[in-house]
């Protein structure tokens, strides 16, 4: 045991110590809350605080736009010369010029927005609801109604999703549930892929390096293997674990951070006056859903179904490592592990819209699928019974294959120069002793 | 006895890769494992490093049945080697000799003495990405001897290096040996066995076809050949009359089977004056070619 923890210690110092090892493990959740984030500011830095002109013919709209803290309007003559508008904005920097016609209120045709950049969906959409908002007090107001009247027929729903089974009796989001399902499938699939072929650059680098005789002269191959698997293990569960953190800690801050920023939003408050579904809906959905799940036992399922996702495809990894002794063969070696995983994904793909499906139910508990599948379904909710036996046909598969890597690996790395058939390796896996 | 390989066999598939090995290693020898390639050395010497398990038969290491514990007493170094090119050669030898058991203190203690005897302190915090392969081959040599053990296993362990640095290797094997270190030397290189070995095994297609100390094997099929150099004529009539391997010059090796030496000594003298009379033992290589010879004609 004690010669396996050296394996361990050095096959993780080794990795954990390189600096791409470093750099991914701090860039990454970096970039993800980046990514998470970026549209929420840039939407707002563009509203940031704007100048529009506005040139109002029937003199009717101009003063439904009050100047707010992102917003300042301009009202001109109605007969300013638009001939040369590019040339008005940019000598008055004005970021927008908005001209409105005389309307008919029943055809309001000819309303135009004139930017030199790109406004924002924030700006452009508060513009077009004050409009839509006064058109609709003029047209209520012909027919004789007053628009305070019509408030009170204005419903604003929420659709409050409870899933019944006991796993899942809490509140859900059906939103959230679906990113985290994404997030987690696609994050095993990349660590399946990323850490098991470590796991086969390192044994082939001992085999072409011609250290392994040396190795195995002072320990069993199947502890140099194991070790190698472990180690490798180790420095995944320390990125993973890094990446969990950083995420969870930056997301918080950015998270609170954003939420007083968001509300104080005038576009989004006066969208939301006007009863259409706003980004702060959206963004309360979200941090509702996030409360309703219970990340330790998510966590504890994802680490579960990581670790022997892991250790079940990089024996296989290892083993198929051994064999390779030029770099030509690692594609038509490794194509048969890659199917696998790759079918995986895209049942992940296709089972979280339908996360009870047959097609889910199965493939979930299937053991080359279960550790992507599995971890995708359960934010919705899955049976106990389901969950279970998915994990012991996991665990089964990896006692299994881990002992028929290790026949294959005790063989393989000492050959040379010869081709090695499928056919060779069930050979070598038959063979006792 | 340092080691007794007793009835050995081993079986790949359809090939018998050793076949009732007998033989037996003293204490403090330079032993040679001779044979042709695909002989079954390498299995044998993996047989005895614990890489592979016999399917029958017995191995005997320092008086007792071999088992793990004896790796800490093996040192071994294949032909297939290596280092980690982009680990310090500090860092490495103390992780390989580590995993043989050997506590980390005793390690670093005998590398700085090692280097410090071959003069290559400086290496040790280089990688071996940055030496030559001849310089790797002198570290891995270091790595073989570090954990000081009973039984040294060296698979030609001279190819690639040059001859300033074979001799300093040969010099410490020498050492080693006198200071009762048993060393098995596997090589296919007669010549250097002839140099450096006291016993010998040679195997072909996993049997053993001879062992024993090296001069007795030479005496044991010497051919009664005798070297002659001389001054003067040796008269033609005489000439026919022996049995003449070669002869060139004033120099001529007879085959003198028959009658004792002194007889033949007295038909030469009253033509010619002796300056060198010795005999002609076989060299290995001569020995190891009949023998592997006299098998495959079989």
């Amino acid at each position: 045991m004690n010669k396996i923890f050296l394996i361990i210690q050095r096959e993780y110092l080794v990795r954990v110590r390189k600096k791409s090892f470093i750099i991914t493990t701090i860039l990454v959740p970096l970039l993800l809350v980046l990514i998470m984030i970026a549209p929420i500011f840039l939407s707002n830095l563009k509203s940031g605080s704007q100048h529009i002109a506005i040139v109002d013919q029937s003199g009717e709209f101009s003063q439904i736009f009050e100047n707010t803290n992102h917003l300042n309007f301009i009202n001109l003559d109605r007969n300013t010369n638009l001939k040369n508008v590019d040339k008005l904005l940019k000598d008055m920097n004005w970021d927008g010029l908005l001209y409105i016609p005389k309307l008919d209120i029943n055809r309001p045709l000819g309303i135009t927005l004139y930017s030199r950049r790109q406004m924002g969906l924030g700006t452009e959409s508060y513009l077009r609801h004050q409009l839509e908002n006064q058109i609709e007090k003029q047209r209520l107001a012909v027919k004789g109604y007053d628009s305070d009247w019509l408030k009170q027929f204005k419903v604003k729903l929420n659709i409050n999703s409870v899933i019944t089974s006991k796993i899942g009796n809490k509140s859900a989001n059906s939103i959230v549930s679906y990113a985290l399902a994404q997030i987690m499938g696609f994050i095993l699939y990349f660590v399946i892929f990323t850490y098991g072929s470590m796991t086969m650059k390192s044994v082939v680098e001992e085999k072409r390096n011609r250290i392994v005789e040396v190795l195995i002269s002072s320990i069993k191959p199947f502890q140099l293997m194991m070790g190698k698997i472990l180690g490798v293990a180790m420095v995944a569960l320390t990125q993973l674990l890094i990446w969990i953190i950083l995420i969870g800690i930056l997301g918080s801050l950015v998270f609170a951070g954003s939420i007083p920023y968001l509300n104080v939003n005038p576009n989004s408050q006066a969208i939301s006056q006007m009863g259409a579904q706003t980004s702060t809906t959206h963004i309360e959905k979200i941090i509702i859903g996030l409360q309703s799940i219970s990340f330790g036992p998510l966590i504890g399922y994802f680490l579960f179904f990581f670790l022997f996702g892991y250790l079940m495809y990089s024996s296989l990894f290892a083993a198929v490592g051994s064999v390779i002794d030029d770099d030509t063969e690692t594609q038509t070696m490794t194509l048969p592990i890659a199917i696998p995983v790759i079918a995986a994904m895209l049942i992940m793909i296709t089972v979280i819209e339908q996360p009870q499906s047959t097609l889910a139910i199965w493939t979930s508990i299937f053991p080359l699928f279960s550790p992507i599948v599995m971890i995708a379904r359960i934010p919705f909710g899955v049976p106990t019974w389901q969950i279970i036996s998915s994990m012991i046909l996991l665990i089964i598969t990896f006692l299994v294959f881990i002992w028929m890597a290790g026949k294959i690996y005790r063989t393989g790395i000492l050959m040379r120069g010869k081709k090695v058939t499928f056919k060779e390796l069930w050979k070598w896996i038959r063979v006792k002793n | 006895m340092i080691l007794k390989i007793e009835n050995v066999i081993k079986q790949f598939e359809s090939v018998t890769a050793l076949n009732k090995v007998n033989f037996s290693i003293k204490r403090g020898r330079i032993f040679g494992l001779l044979g042709p390639n695909g002989a079954g050395k390498t299995t044998l010497i993996r047989i005895i490093t614990q890489i592979t398990k016999p399917d029958e038969g017995e191995i005997i290491f320092d008086d007792s049945k071999l088992e793990l514990s004896h790796i800490s007493n093996i040192g071994y170094l294949p032909e297939e080697r290596g280092l980690y090119p982009n680990m310090k050669i500090r860092e490495q030898l103390v992780y390989l000799a580590s995993l043989k058991g050997i506590p980390i203190k005793t390690i670093k203690q005998n590398m700085l003495e090692l280097f410090k005897k071959f003069d290559i302190e400086n290496w040790l915090d280089k990688k071996p990405s940055e030496l030559s392969k001849g310089m790797q081959q002198k570290v891995q040599f270091i790595l073989t001897i570090l954990h000081k053990p009973k039984l040294i296993i060296l698979d030609e362990p001279f190819t690639g290096l040059d001859p300033i640095n074979t001799n300093l290797m040969k010099k410490e094997i020498r050492e080693m040996s006198n200071r009762g270190v048993s060393i098995i030397f596997s090589t296919h290189r007669m010549e250097q066995v002839e140099e450096i070995c006291e016993d010998i095994v040679l195997i072909n297609k996993g049997k053993v076809l001879l062992t024993g100390n090296v001069d007795e094997i030479k005496y044991k099929f010497k051919k009664n050949h005798f070297l002659i150099k001389y001054k003067g004529e040796i008269p033609q009539n005489l000439l026919d009359e022996l049995n003449i391997i070669s002869h060139k010059n004033n120099e001529i090796v007879v085959k003198n089977e028959f009658q004792k030496n002194n007889n033949l000594l007295s038909q030469l003298l009253p033509h010619i004056e002796i300056i060198t009379f010795k005999e002609v033992l076989p060299t290995l290589n001569e020995i190891f070619i009949d023998q592997v010879k006299g098998v495959s004609d079989e």
